[in-house]
């Protein structure tokens, strides 16, 4: 009896709990100590932003005026905390940016754009449970999800039934060929990166003997498959392929397999830290030949990582190499450094890219600001130019941009080889 | 550069005995907190990262722009941590004796703040650490040795050696071992058996921080850096034999060891796995560790 | 009188069903639904491991590993060769109980703390598997696109729908329980975990119900893994980390270990407090985790054990409930 009361009491209670948990937790994002998150432009960022309008890629409206109406959300669900932490941190930026110089130059017609941001940890598990959180509780209009190729392959087919925008800027290929015509990524797949990185490497430089290490993830092992797949229509085979855990931080084991096959390259297929890391400890080892990868060794976490001296002479492909590649990108840096106090890098640089597209493509389909209408006007973007090098062209399956440039590291500095 | 089977394997061993080290000193905190108030502290993990923080933030001049030698952090990382140490076990006293589900959630629940705290105060992002010592290695052999691995297993073993020293000479070390082992009687004798404890658990929490301040130019600082050595500390204080000093060592050894050497000659993607798995099998054969268990008196 | 508690028994009891099953239809929104799910999906897990470690005593921090049994087992069968769930179902609970058995022979004779690191030592190489070997599990990027369920004609599809589906499964598995428990099965277990010793001289097959205990919580995460793989539609290893098993003990000993309505509790509790709480994200988890640490120096039975304390002390008197209910014998936990 007293059982029976109990456990109805419980199921009550849990329906109660439950009907009053999420809407408080809607409008309050992930309070970071940092600048506020939820963007409703206010008339004190307006004065900051068309001074330095002189060299604005986007193509802004010329209303001065700072937009007031309606707000349209967008939510962003990323890796804000764990060993990826920094992704989230720079897609926080980069979009954040975008959205408010939009909303400073009169928003969407007039209707301001504010944003909602989740910590999905990396984690599938929860960035599918906030997928389907922002799509039925927040009711965005589209979604940046994620930092991380396997959660926003997780999340594909979520955004797709509820009809929501969905913009990533993971690598893996298999993102746009999932059939859904939401998804839109903002950089180069991941075979853009790789494809001309071993292309240089081989033609150019001669090199013949490779070893690449990678991590367990999604990314690692796509970027891995994309060099091997390369280096196959050249004619070559990797020596030896060793994979470590994400967690991981000492690699003595696998980088005395790979100086066993004595390779001239070894390439990098996983993410910044570790790949900076693998770098120092190989060097310490005694290797002397050459280190080279993709998206994840352009930006200046590597660097930091591995240490000047490690990293001179590192090879690595992208569309964003350094900030000082012509004025754009230097007034960009400029506006970038302003509001977050640090240089931009590669995330920052192509989730403003990103950012910046969904909003032209929202201008296009207003008024009908539905996820349907902004995704086939986003389809409708091209030869659109960005932060990054190149020139954005929307396909059928989301991807934009296609080739990246071949760099190297020199004093500490990213710089593109010519 | 000449790469035979010997000075392979020389390489893998001392890559190994490194992280080994590392391994031990986590063990050794677990071991040390256990020996304690048997409790088995799973946020200890998050105490090696707190640690960590406390010394290397006066390294990297985090701390009002002052900037101090490496060996200067090395020591206020270790006293602050210590410090702590010595608060967690005046608030973990009432569940020492308790049941080991209740140690492990009380445990938990400290493992969640210690996460976000640090996350609040020093920001999710993390940073990497330039070693004091230069970056080129030393080749004896055919095997590159690197100074700041040579480092960590060098100040390792003075430490581990001072701790037993101290616990089978120094008088408090003595005590503590007493208090440890049969409480009452240990009171009965006037040893002051709360505050053997307290000193015992700060001990533990010092390792920890010297381990994470010792490997942090080796790996990287950020608030999830306790996660992962915190599992293996774990792995290597049981596998030795919980709250045993020796034990700790040998598992901590073990393990590392273990690991560098199937990610060398087995197979990189399954290092964790097999690691376990021989584990498992030495407790199946020994369950009560490789050295064997130290009875503590729980009352 | 006693008619008169039970009727207001079945009032009670009517008007709770009606809350329940009409739960999907006032819910504010799907996600909310979405949560009540995942909850329902964690409190079956918390039921195996409170009958596992609860009543039987037998440490098995390897949930994990279960629970990918279950939702792999569903994820391939119907990716590859298009198993609806009611023949997933029966096969994830007979593979993942097998797995539980078969991890629960080796360490009969191991205790406590080296019984937990082998568990998740176990549940952590079951991972790595699942991560390497993609030509069975595809690997790190995961199963996607499994179908959401369709049984005697109703399509399945929809948190809402959904809902019921894994309402009948939480109360099938509580009645399950209640019923192991009161049998021999069940007092054999509680004998054991109280003093295997003396259980064994008593006559009692420790090592059997031992096993058993251990596969009745594969059984229960299997079946929690197969629900699982149908509501989301997709599963990848990441999913079967240790945290996750983690966070079900942290449920069940926060709810009460040793009882199953503590299972309940745990299980729909905390998820939902950690949802509420993510709006304030890190300085909430610093006051989830101080709470976490006063439940334990202060209630150390869970909210379930503090119940009982309130109900042992003379507390809180129900209207109804009069002397003559028998008191619950002192010390035990409450078989509920």
């Amino acid at each position: 009896m007293k059982r029976t009361i109990v456990f109805v009491l419980v199921a009550l209670s849990v329906m109660l709990l439950a009907a009053c948990a999420t809407p408080t937790a809607a409008p309050a994002p992930t309070a970071v100590p940092a600048p506020p998150t939820a963007v409703p432009a206010q008339p004190t960022t307006a004065p900051a932003q068309p001074t330095t309008a002189a060299a604005q890629p986007t193509a802004a409206p010329t209303k001065p005026a700072p937009a007031t109406g309606e707000p349209i959300k967008i939510a962003i669900i990323g890796a804000m905390s764990g060993t990826n932490a920094n992704l989230g941190q720079w897609m926080k930026e980069g979009v954040t940016l975008a959205v408010e110089e939009k909303n400073a130059a009169g928003g969407i017609h007039g209707r301001p754009v504010t944003i909602v941001i989740y910590d999905d940890e990396a984690d599938p598990t929860k960035s599918v449970n906030l997928a389907q959180k922002v799509a039925t509780d927040d009711k965005v209009v589209a979604a940046w999800a994620t930092t991380n190729s396997t959660s926003a392959l997780a999340d594909i087919p979520i955004f797709a039934q509820y009809k929501i925008v969905q913009l990533t800027n993971g690598t893996n290929v298999d993102i746009t060929k999932k059939g859904s015509a939401y998804i839109f990524r903002s950089c180069p797949p991941g075979t853009a990166y790789e494809y001309t990185l071993v292309d240089y490497l081989v033609k150019t430089k001669g090199f013949k003997k490779f070893a690449i290490i990678t991590d367990t993830s999604a990314y690692g092992k796509g970027e891995a498959q994309y060099q091997t797949d390369e280096l196959k229509a050249l004619g070559l085979a990797p020596l030896t392929q060793q994979n470590y855990g994400i967690d991981d931080k000492d690699f003595t084991g696998q980088l005395t397999a790979i100086l066993q096959t004595q390779p001239e390259v070894i390439l990098f297929g996983g993410s910044e830290i570790a790949s900076g890391l693998i770098a120092k400890q190989a060097r310490q080892l005694g290797f002397k030949g050459q280190l080279a990868g993709g998206p994840a060794i352009g930006t200046p976490l590597f660097i930091s990582t591995a240490g000047n001296d490690v990293a001179e002479g590192v090879y690595f492909t992208g569309a964003f190499p350094t900030y000082e590649l012509n004025d754009t990108t230097r007034a960009f840096n400029d506006r970038y450094k302003k509001r977050w106090g640090n240089n931009v890098e590669i995330h920052g640089a192509n989730t403003y890219d990103g950012t910046n597209m969904l909003l032209m493509a929202m201008d296009k389909a207003y008024p009908t600001l539905t996820g349907e209408a902004i995704a086939a006007a986003f389809h409708t973007i091209k030869d659109y130019h960005g932060i990054q090098l190149g020139t954005f062209n929307v396909s059928d399956t989301g991807e934009t941009l296609a080739s990246t440039v071949v760099g190297v590291i020199k004093g500490g500095q990213l710089t593109v080889l010519q | 550069m000449s790469m035979n089977i010997v000075s392979i394997f020389l390489q893998t061993l001392v890559g190994g005995i490194g992280i080994g080290s590392l391994y031990a000193l986590v063990a050794l905190g677990y071991s040390m907190i256990y020996r304690s108030m048997g409790l088995v502290n799973f946020a200890h993990g998050q105490i090696y990262m707190i640690g960590t923080y406390f010394g290397i933030i006066w390294y990297q001049g985090m701390v009002m722009g002052l900037q101090v030698p490496y060996p200067v952090a090395f020591a206020i990382g270790i006293l602050l941590n210590a410090a702590f140490g010595l608060v967690l076990e005046r608030i973990f006293r009432p569940l020492a004796n308790l049941d080991l589900m209740l140690m492990l959630l009380g445990t938990i629940g400290l493992g969640y703040v210690l996460d976000n705290v640090a996350v609040i105060t020093w920001g999710a992002t993390g940073f990497a650490v330039q070693s004091p010592l230069p970056n080129t290695p030393i080749i004896i052999g055919g095997v590159a040795l690197l100074p700041q691995m040579l480092l960590l297993i060098g100040v390792a073993a003075i430490l581990m050696i001072g701790l037993n020293v101290f616990l089978a000479r120094a008088k408090m070390g003595k005590a503590m071992r007493a208090a440890a082992q049969d409480r009452e009687t240990a009171s009965a004798m006037g040893i002051p058996v709360n505050g053997t404890n307290a000193m015992v658990f700060a001990i533990g929490c010092g390792l920890a921080a010297a381990a994470g301040i010792l490997a942090a130019p080796i790996v990287y600082v950020n608030p999830s850096m306790g996660a992962a050595v915190g599992l293996k500390g774990f792995a290597a204080f049981i596998l030795g034999g919980a709250g045993s000093i020796p034990g700790a060592i040998v598992g901590g050894l073990v393990f590392g060891v273990l690991e560098a050497i199937s990610a060398g000659f087995i197979s990189s993607a399954y290092v964790k796995g097999i690691a376990f798995v021989v584990m498992i099998l030495v407790l199946m054969i020994k369950p009560a560790g490789i050295v064997g268990e130290v009875t503590i008196d729980k009352v | 009188m006693k008619n008169q508690s039970s009727i207001i028994k079945w009032i009670v009891l009517g008007v709770g069903a009606i809350v329940v099953l009409a739960f999907p239809l006032v819910a504010p929104n799907r996600y909310v639904v979405h949560i009540v799910n995942m909850c329902g999906i964690w409190v079956l897990m918390s039921m195996g491991l409170n009958l596992c470690m609860g009543y039987c005593g037998q440490i098995n921090l390897g949930l994990g590993a279960f629970w990918a049994m279950g939702a792999y087992a569903a994820a391939l069968l119907n990716t590859r060769f298009g198993m609806p769930i009611w023949v997933n179902m029966p096969l994830g609970m007979v593979l993942a109980g097998v797995v539980a058995a078969l991890i629960a022979l080796p360490m009969l004779k191991v205790k406590s703390h080296y019984l937990a690191l082998v568990t998740i030592g176990l549940a952590e190489t079951i991972n790595i598997i699942l991560v390497n070997e993609t030509w069975l599990t595809e690997g790190p990027l995961g199963i996607s696109g499994i179908q959401m369920p369709n049984l005697f004609g109703i399509a399945f599809d929809g948190d809402e729908r959904y809902f019921y589906l894994v309402l009948i499964c939480v109360v099938l598995g509580y009645l399950v329980a209640r019923q192991i428990l009161s049998h021999r099965i069940g007092r054999s277990f509680i004998a054991i975990r109280d003093d295997d010793a003396a259980a064994r001289a008593m006559g009692v097959n420790v090592p059997k119900f031992q096993i058993m205990s251990n596969a009745i919580a594969g059984v229960y995460c299997g079946v929690a893994g197969v629900l699982y793989a149908h509501m989301t539609t997709y599963i990848s290893p990441d999913i079967f980390e240790f945290k996750n098993a983690l966070f079900v003990l942290t449920a069940t000993l926060i709810g009460g270990m040793g009882s199953l309505v503590g299972s309940l509790v745990g299980g729909y509790g905390m998820p939902l407090v950690q949802e509420w709480l993510r709006a304030f994200r890190n300085w909430q988890l610093v006051g989830f985790g101080i709470a976490i640490m006063l439940v334990v120096l202060f209630m150390p039975g869970g909210v379930v054990g503090l119940g009982q304390k309130i109900e042992q002390a003379g507390g809180i008197r129900w209207p109804w409930a009069r002397k003559q209910t028998e008191e619950k014998p002192k010390g035990g936990p409450n078989v509920s």
